[in-house]
Formats: C-alpha cells, sequence, structure tokens
C-alpha cells in the first residue's frame, strides 16, 4: 500500500495498461494452447470433439514468478520439436509418453493446469526404432522394430524383461488390456495379434484359425473394452474392424475397402470411448471416422493437412480416462489432442 | 415361380455384375485393373464417388522434368511403409538422399520429383520395378540400375565426368580395408554407393567431419604415408589454405591436395593447376617462385624434366620405355623416406638422399641417378666413391648431401649455382683437388685450361662466346676411372695412363694426347718414344698436372744438369749416366749474354720456325738458342720422307735426329754472316772442331 501510494494515478494507470497488454502478449507468445477453438462439428452448439492442445514440442517450463514474466514478454522457447511421433499412452502415474520413432525417443509430458508440459526426453539404448508403446498397472511396453521384439521396462524406465515369438516378425500396435491384465501386439507380416501377459509369457494369438473371417490380414492396431474385455482389432489389408471376446474368439467385424465415409482405405488407428464409440484414424482419408458398436458411421472429421485439426496420414489414437483423444500426427511431427464429448 | 431360363438370366446378369465388381477396377485411363492394383491405388477403386470420396484432391501432381507425371506421392508409399511392414526406413534416418532434398545442384534427367520439385521416395524407388530377387528386379524397388550407379548418374552425371572426380567402376584390390556392409559395383568394381551409402548414417563412409582418412587409406593406404611428411599440409601449412577449400588444418592430409569431385585435373587437385601443363604442373604448381612450397622452388638449371622421353624400361621406377620423365619419376610425394615408409619429418626438415620423397636413395650405390644412368655405375669401384676417405672427409667439413651422385650433382639446382666462373667443371673439381683435401691437388703447373681446342672426338669442354674451351672434363670422366690393375679394391688408387679417370685410354699408346696435338704422333716409335707399363710416350716427358714446368708441362727430371729447365729435361735423359748416355751433348751452348730476336719480333715467321727461350720460357721476342730451338723431339725427321723409322737407336743425320725444318730465314747468317757455317761445323761436327 506504501509502494502504491508513492505513484502517482497516470503512473499506476500506465502500470495497468502495460500488463494487459502483457497478458495479451502471453497468449501470442506462447506456443502452447491452441487459443484458435476448433470444434467437430463446427456449426453445432454441442460438438463432438474440440481441439484442446497441439504438441509440437518441448516448451520451456517456467519455475518462477520472474520466468513466467519473462516468458510473457520473449514467448516460450521451443527445446525440441517431436520427430515423427507415432504412438502415445498415459500411464498410471499420469504421464503422458510419446514415442517418437524417427529420433528413437520417448518423450515424457506431464499435465500442469491443464496443459501437457514436457518434462523430460529420454532415449534408450536397447531400443533403435521404438514405434508402438502401453502402459500396463506397473510396467511400460515399448516395441522395436530394429531388433523384433518388444521390451518390458519399468516406470523408471529401466529394462525388466523381452516379449518375443518364434512368429514374430514385426510387432507393431501395442495396447493394454486393463481387463484381463494382458498386452495385446498386433503383428502385421505375421498377421496375428499375439496376446502375452504382462510380465512376459506368451499366452496366445488372435488371428488364426478355422474361422475365415476371423483370419488376419496384417492387424495394424488393437484396443480392448475394458468393462468386458472385447478386443477389437484393427485389420489393415482386410480394410475392416473385426471385434473378438476375451477369450480370443471372433465376434463380429464391420468396414470394407473404399474411399467414401464409413469404409477404410489405410485405417493405421483405433481406439474406444467410454461410450462405446470406436474412433479409426485413415492414413488415406486424412481423417477419424466414429462408428457404434456395430459399425455404424456416427461422425467424421478432420482432413489431409498440415492446419491444426488436420491430419498428414494421423497414426495410432489413445483414449484417457478422461475421454480426452489423442491423435499421433507423425508427419506433421505433433500429437492432436480432442476432447470427445461422450454421450 | 420364377421359369428355369429367367432364372438363367437372372443368374447370369449377377455373374455379370458382380465380375465388374471384381475385375471392374479401373485406372484413370479407364483401363481395367487387378484387385492387386487396387489394394494400393485406392482412387482406382470403382466404387467412386467423387462427392463422396474422403480421398484428398492432389493439387499438384508428381512431376518428370517439370512435367506432371501419373506417378503417386510419398503418401502412397507411407501407408505401408510407416513401419508397418519389413522395409528399410530405419536408414533413412541420416543426412544422406532423405525425403524434401533439394535438386538445386544436379540435373535431374528422367527421375520424378514431388510438387515442389524436391526429391521423394518415389524418386528412385517404385513399387513397380520387378522383385530384386527375379531377373532383372532392380534392387531395392529402384526404378534404375544401381549396381552400375546408373540411378546416380541420372543426376550426378557431373559428379563422375573423368579427369575431375575420383573414378568410378574401376577394379579395387581385395586388401581394401572398407567397412564389410560396403556397396560394391559388379566384380568388385567402385561405384557411387560405395563411398556414399544412400541412406546410411554417415554421408560419406569412413569420413568424420573434415577428415576422410579413413575413407581415403581404405584403398589408398599405400599413400597415407603423408601423414605427418611435408607433405601433409594439414601440418605442415596449417595455417594457410588451398583456393576452394578451408585452412588445411580443418582438412586431413589427402583433401589437402585431393577432392573426389569436381577437381581440377587427372589427380582431383584441390588447387589450380594447368592440367595441359602436364603432370609436373601439380609439383610445379607449389614449388614455384610464389606457390606455397616456395622454400623448395624447382629450378630449371637442375635435372631435365620437359618433353624427355625415356628409352627403356625402369621397373624400379615404375617406368616403362617409352614415358615422360617427370617428377613423380624419381619422387613419390606420398611417402618421405624409401627405407621407412612411416617416416615422418618435423616439420619443414631439410631432406636428404634418403628421404626427400625419393622413390630411391641416392645412397652410396646412387640407387636412384643409376637406375637411369647405368652406364655411371663404374665410380662406385673408383676413388670417387663416395665411400672412399676423400668424400667421408669432404663430408665432414661440408653440408654436401651424401649421395653418390648428388654431393657432385645438384638434381634440382645446379650445383654449382652462385658461382661466377665461367668454367663449372674446374670449379666443381677443384672443390676436392685443391690441395687442401684428400684428393690429389691439381694447383700447380697443369695442363692449360679454358684454352681452345680441336678435338678429333670432339671431347668435352666448357662453352663459352661460341667456343668449347678446355676443362678438367675434356680429358677426365669422374665416373670412369679406367683399368684397374691392382687385385684389391685399393683405397685411393695411384692412377696413371691406363686410368686415372681419363675420357681415353692413354696407354699404350697416348690417344688422348693425340686427340688434340696429332701432329705428335711422330714421336711414336722413335727413339724417344719410351713406353713403359704404365706410361705413354707422352707421359714420360710431360705430366699433365703437378708439373716441373708450367711451359711445356714437363715431368720432373730430378737433379738433371743444365742451365736451363730445356736443358735440364733434356739432361735428365741425355747424360752419362742416363738412357740416352750414347748421344751426350758435348759443346753445346750459344753465348747466353747475346739475346736473339725472334722470328715473330723480326717479322720472319712463326715463333717455332727458330723457337728461343728465356729462363721463364718460350720468348716471342727476344731469347736464347736451347735445345729446342733446333731439335723437336717429337719428331725423329721434319721430312715425312724420312720420318720412316729404322731399327731401334739408328744414327742421325742432319736430316733427322730430331732436328727441324731448316730455314733461309735463319738467325745465324744474320749475325754471323759468311762465319755460320763454321761456326755450325764447330758446335755441332765433333771431327771438324778439331781441325779448327
Amino acid at each position: 500500500m506504501i509502494v502504491i501510494r508513492s505513484f502517482k494515478p497516470s503512473q499506476i494507470s500506465l502500470f495497468l495498461v502495460i500488463a494487459v497488454i502483457m497478458t495479451g502478449l502471453v497468449g501470442c507468445a506462447s506456443t502452447r494452447q491452441t487459443t484458435e477453438t476448433i470444434n467437430f462439428p463446427a456449426d453445432i452448439p454441442q460438438p463432438f470433439l474440440s481441439l484442446e492442445q497441439v504438441i509440437e514440442g518441448a516448451q520451456d517450463t517456467p519455475e518462477g514468478l520472474f520466468s513466467r514474466f519473462l516468458g510473457m514478454i520473449v514467448g516460450q522457447e521451443s527445446k525440441f520439436s517431436l520427430n515423427q511421433p507415432t504412438d502415445m499412452v498415459i500411464d498410471q502415474m499420469g504421464r503422458l509418453l510419446i514415442v517418437e520413432s524417427e529420433a528413437g525417443f520417448i518423450s515424457i509430458f506431464v499435465k500442469e493446469e491443464g496443459e501437457w508440459l514436457n518434462s523430460e526426453r529420454i532415449s534408450l539404448a536397447e531400443i533403435k526404432y521404438p514405434t508402438s508403446i502401453a502402459a500396463g498397472a506397473d510396467k511400460i511396453f515399448i516395441n522395436d522394430l530394429n531388433n523384433g521384439s518388444v521390451h518390458i521396462l519399468d516406470y523408471d524406465f529401466n529394462l525388466v524383461g523381452t516379449m518375443d515369438h518364434a512368429d514374430m516378425q514385426r510387432p507393431g500396435g501395442l495396447s493394454y488390456d486393463s481387463h484381463s491384465n494382458r498386452l495385446l501386439i498386433a503383428d502385421p507380416p505375421a498377421n496375428v495379434v499375439f496376446v502375452f501377459s504382462t510380465e512376459g509369457e506368451y499366452i496366445g494369438q488372435l488371428g488364426r484359425g478355422s474361422h475365415t473371417q476371423g483370419v488376419l490380414q496384417s492387424p495394424i492396431a488393437t484396443t480392448v473394452d475394458p468393462e468386458n474385455g472385447n478386443i477389437y482389432v484393427l485389420d489393415g489389408m482386410a480394410r475392416k474392424v473385426k471385434q473378438y471376446d476375451a477369450s480370443f474368439q471372433f465376434v463380429s467385424s464391420f468396414g470394407e475397402y473404399d474411399q467414401v465415409p464409413g469404409s477404410f482405405a489405410f485405417p493405421k488407428g483405433i481406439a474406444l470411448a467410454v461410450d462405446g464409440t470406436l474412433f479409426v484414424g485413415d492414413a488415406a482419408f486424412g481423417n477419424i471416422q466414429m462408428f457404434d458398436p456395430t459399425g455404424a458411421l456416427l461422425f467424421y472429421f478432420g482432413e489431409t493437412g498440415t492446419d491444426k485439426g488436420q491430419f498428414l496420414m494421423p497414426r495410432s489414437l489413445f483414449i484417457d480416462q478422461e475421454q480426452h483423444l489423442f491423435v499421433a500426427d507423425p508427419y506433421n511431427n505433433r500429437v492432436q489432442i480432442f476432447r470427445y464429448y461422450a454421450q | 415361380m420364377i421359369g428355369p431360363f429367367k432364372k438363367l438370366i437372372i443368374g447370369f446378369a449377377v455373374l455379370c455384375l458382380c465380375s465388374t465388381f471384381i475385375l471392374g477396377q479401373h485406372n484413370p485411363d479407364g483401363r481395367k485393373v487387378s484387385l492387386d492394383c487396387v489394394t494400393c491405388h485406392v482412387s482406382w477403386h470403382d466404387n467412386i464417388d467423387p462427392e463422396k470420396s474422403l480421398l484428398p484432391n492432389i493439387e499438384a501432381p508428381i512431376q518428370i522434368q517439370g512435367m506432371p507425371a501419373r506417378i503417386p506421392t510419398a503418401a502412397m508409399c507411407y501407408t505401408c511403409h510407416d513401419g508397418t511392414v519389413k522395409d528399410s526406413r530405419q536408414t533413412f534416418a541420416s543426412s544422406n538422399h532423405q525425403m524434401d532434398m533439394d535438386v538445386k545442384h544436379v540435373d535431374i534427367k528422367s527421375l520424378p520429383l514431388d510438387k515442389n520439385g524436391k526429391i521423394y521416395c518415389g524418386t528412385c524407388h517404385t513399387p513397380h520395378s520387378l522383385k530384386p530377387t527375379r531377373v532383372g528386379g532392380l534392387a531395392p524397388f529402384l526404378r534404375m540400375e544401381k549396381m552400375s550407379s546408373a540411378i546416380c548418374l541420372d543426376c550426378h552425371s557431373n559428379q563422375a565426368s573423368a579427369h575431375k572426380n575420383h573414378p568410378i567402376k574401376v577394379k579395387v584390390s581385395a586388401d581394401n580395408s572398407m567397412p564389410e556392409s560396403t556397396f560394391w559395383g559388379k566384380d568388385g568394381s567402385m561405384e557411387c554407393m560405395t563411398c556414399h551409402p544412400i541412406h546410411g548414417t554417415e554421408s560419406v563412409v569412413g569420413v568424420t567431419g573434415n577428415d576422410r582418412s579413413e575413407l581415403c587409406s581404405s584403398c589408398h593406404a599405400a599413400y597415407f604415408n603423408i601423414k605427418l611428411t611435408d607433405h601433409d599440409l594439414t601440418s605442415s601449412l596449417m595455417n594457410k589454405s588451398s583456393n576452394i577449400g578451408p585452412d588445411f588444418s580443418g582438412n586431413d592430409p589427402c583433401a589437402a591436395c585431393h577432392v573426389s569431385h569436381n577437381g581440377q585435373g587427372e589427380h582431383m587437385w584441390s588447387m589450380d593447376v594447368d592440367a595441359k601443363a602436364g603432370e609436373n604442373a601439380y609439383c610445379v604448381g607449389c614449388h614455384s617462385d610464389t606457390g606455397l612450397g616456395q622454400e623448395k622452388n624447382f629450378s630449371h638449371t637442375g635435372h631435365p624434366v620437359s618433353n624427355f622421353k625415356l628409352r627403356k624400361n625402369i621397373p624400379a621406377l615404375g617406368i616403362k620405355a617409352g614415358d615422360k620423365l617427370l617428377c613423380k619419376s624419381c619422387h613419390d610425394p606420398h611417402q618421405w623416406e624409401f627405407s621407412n615408409k612411416h617416416a615422418v619429418n618435423t616439420g619443414n626438415e631439410e631432406g636428404t638422399e634418403y628421404t626427400s620423397f625419393l622413390r630411391l636413395p641416392d645412397d652410396a650405390q646412387g640407387q636412384l641417378c643409376i637406375s637411369c644412368h647405368s652406364g655411371q655405375s663404374s665410380v662406385f669401384d673408383s676413388d670417387h666413391s663416395v665411400a672412399r676417405e676423400g668424400f667421408q672427409q669432404y663430408f665432414r667439413e661440408s653440408n654436401a648431401l651424401h649421395g653418390q651422385c648428388t654431393v657432385c650433382h645438384g638434381a634440382h639446382t645446379d650445383a654449382l649455382e652462385g658461382s661466377t666462373e665461367d668454367d663449372p667443371f674446374t670449379v666443381l673439381c677443384m672443390r676436392c683437388h685443391d690441395g687442401q683435401h684428400f684428393a690429389t691437388s691439381v694447383v700447380h703447373n697443369n695442363h692449360p685450361i679454358g684454352v681452345p681446342f680441336t678435338s678429333k672426338s670432339n671431347l668435352h669442354g666448357y662453352k663459352k662466346d661460341n667456343q668449347t674451351l678446355l676443362s678438367c672434363n675434356t680429358c677426365h670422366d669422374p665416373h670412369k676411372w679406367g683399368q684397374t690393375v691392382e687385385n684389391s679394391p685399393t683405397v685411393d688408387l695411384n692412377g696413371d695412363d691406363r686410368n686415372s679417370f681419363l675420357t681415353i685410354s692413354n696407354w699404350p699408346e697416348p690417344k688422348l694426347c693425340l686427340d688434340c696435338h696429332p701432329e705428335q704422333e711422330t714421336l711414336l716409335n722413335s727413339d724417344h718414344d719410351l713406353t713403359e707399363a704404365d706410361r705413354s710416350a707422352c707421359s714420360f716427358c710431360h705430366a699433365p698436372h703437378n708439373a716441373e714446368t708450367e711451359y711445356g708441362i714437363f715431368a720432373k727430371w730430378g737433379e738433371a744438369p743444365g742451365a736451363s729447365f730445356n736443358e735440364k729435361h733434356c739432361f735428365s735423359c741425355h747424360n752419362e749416366q742416363g738412357s740416352a748416355s750414347e748421344k751426350l751433348v758435348e759443346g753445346y751452348s750459344h753465348p747466353r749474354e747475346f739475346g736473339i730476336l725472334a722470328p715473330p719480333a723480326r717479322g720472319t715467321g712463326d715463333w717455332l720456325d727458330f723457337p728461343l727461350f728465356t729462363e721463364a720460357g718460350p720468348s716471342k721476342t727476344v731469347g736464347h738458342i736451347d735445345c729446342f730451338t733446333c731439335h723437336n723431339p717429337h719428331s725423329w725427321s721434319y721430312k715425312l720422307k724420312y720420318q720412316e723409322l729404322g731399327p731401334e737407336n739408328e744414327e742421325g743425320n742432319d736430316l733427322t735426329s730430331f732436328l727441324r725444318n731448316p730455314s733461309q730465314l735463319t738467325l745465324c747468317t744474320d749475325c754471323h754472316g759468311e762465319s755460320t757455317l763454321w761456326k755450325y761445323n764447330y758446335y755441332h761436327d765433333p771431327v771438324k772442331r778439331k781441325r779448327y
């Protein structure tokens, strides 16, 4: 109060004006959350999704008031840019782990005040070419296309084990089955989905059998319904989504090869929302399609491009417990985060 | 109920529709394609509805030479090659050929580029290539052959032109140390990808930063002996640079001089060089007045290297008959020392006959020089061998090179550069034969030099004013001792007419002397022909070096009697104990108190008509009568017809007896008038003397 009284009113006014301008500059200088509102659909009051954040790299995390103030003025300097992020997952510690396949890094983000900020970027000597990641209760699973295996790490990223199988050729899409505490590994060249325990023990396979509809042709990704353990496999070359029960029995499938909405051309990622909505990303279309459990198309959004809300051959999808849809957009070197307003 | 005929029609129609669906995929040209094509070519799917299609519009297609080409973009490749299928994308992570690569500096002829005119995967690769495992297949799914570098040369043709770039399609020795993963062309030949891995992590194999040492030495291991020598410019001239690069210190030993691409001339030079000037231009470019090696400036006063073809094969130097003599004929610029391939010099160290980048040393056997000048090898067993004490003493006293040849000959500069003397040979010889050194002194009463001469055999001399003047090399060939009569290789031989480095043997016949003095040939077979076992007739009386007198270069006569040196010379034999004791001269002296005018002074003829002498020697003005006034000891008779000799020691008469040609203009009558005859008889006729 004493300090304020020593200023003249005109000086105080000037100070306030400057503060307002600084605040405005924060929005311009920062590269964190998008200030542009992107909703899908764009023309209805309650959209299905809205773009919340685009992660393109790391930003300095201000630690003190002065650092934050300085950041307001000069903007946040990006320490690095994501290098072809192909997959992501949120582990039990609430960390967002992004696989940068081109660089071989695992970038770790933590949420602060609703925003994902980079905390660390690590490179694992044992893993040369990771493309997919999954997180269990106390373990992290990362594939390595360099040696055709899946590594098991603890939450400190210490290597604790390896999963491999004689039939395993190129383990790609990883997903954690929280219902059965299992890891699903989609292996496109092997045309199967391997199932392992979180300890690394082989359990079984999906995709081979007498039921022709259940046979897989280059499975790309999987997702699991935590409620009942149903497994949804994105069968790439068949251009279908195939459903299996928790005991690996084929249930149903939908989808066909075409170029119109509801069909698939080069599907790459699949995720299941809490309300049963299946999200399928298609690299050829550059979009995300939403289906109900029967395979009926509900909605699709996005298109090929480099702007926010557009995608360049979108890859893996991930939905967290708060129904945020994470889309790996590797050729734009970013991860886009959408808020899904589940029904 | 549907009748059978209608069923048939319906079934046929269904079949047609199905066939259309199954087989009716169409490409943009309207041609039917198989389902295999549609696997990738989504847009060829038959159920196309442009308004409903989710496929993005391609705003700008792939192009070839600027024209649209119906070739898919990279997106089609990445739909599968995103890690889903087994591919080599891991190797794409490099600084070599990758997506969005600028193509400003190359000339792309027939390969497609993306809409921005940049390289993309489809530029080189196409799934429509036959499988690599099939005959004719291009691996891996390349548009053009890589084994022959065809795909590289489609863009980089300017990087393979001869004489500017490192050659390709050359066979490489199996002894190379290139990595196992190195790509080789057909039959182990070198191709572009041998050094340039297209998708590797290093831009060029074995290159770290600016250091190409590992790469170059993988094949050119022997050339790497250059490291840390004066030709390793990264150490010897680290603060200087070539005209096309950074300081030498930022480079490697090879790159200081050679660049792999767009170099100058055949050797891919990193500096300006006039390649048309020939191979030596690479050397002279630096070893010139203003070049980087100006401290070792090559002067043309040394060994010839221009337009000089060799006539024989010299395997030791890798020379074939017909090859030109070049700097590199003697020098290996990559190796400092002949015998120690890894020898280094501590920066601008002065070379020796064993180093100096010589292919062979100029040691005591003169290996380098003798490889061409084999005819000079006789010097090794002579007193002119550097192994002899004479030269060893000289080496101890001077900084001269110790090479057999270079001790006298300068390979690159005249050994006598700086000398103001006209006669270089004498100057060179006198460096040792000066009386101060071990060699025989020739400083005292020698055969005249620096005089014009006429030689039957065209003996050498030195040139001055369009004349050839006599020098040491007229009579001597310092490389050839001559006939050695002693059995053991005796050091410091005492020479004679059979050897002594004479150009022409002077024994038994004095051919060397007679080559210039043919008129003295009359001496042979006369009573004055005193040829011995080691001395010719000339050498009995004359000594070309260290003579008793400067005039006549008379050999020493010991304690001979006589009033003049002529008399002493003659009386050394014509005395009672001498070899000519039967021809004694008793009364012989014309009074010496009377000087006589010589014919040239009197204008009556040549000096030889009536030679007169003083104590110093011949006089062309006033002198005394001496033995040689009347006698020519070289000629028995002044008339040829009387020159034919009879039995040895035949008694002479007034037409022989080594008498000169009598002249009507003799001085005797000029002074003595009518008493001349009386006086003549008195002095020369003992019988008539008694009458007087």
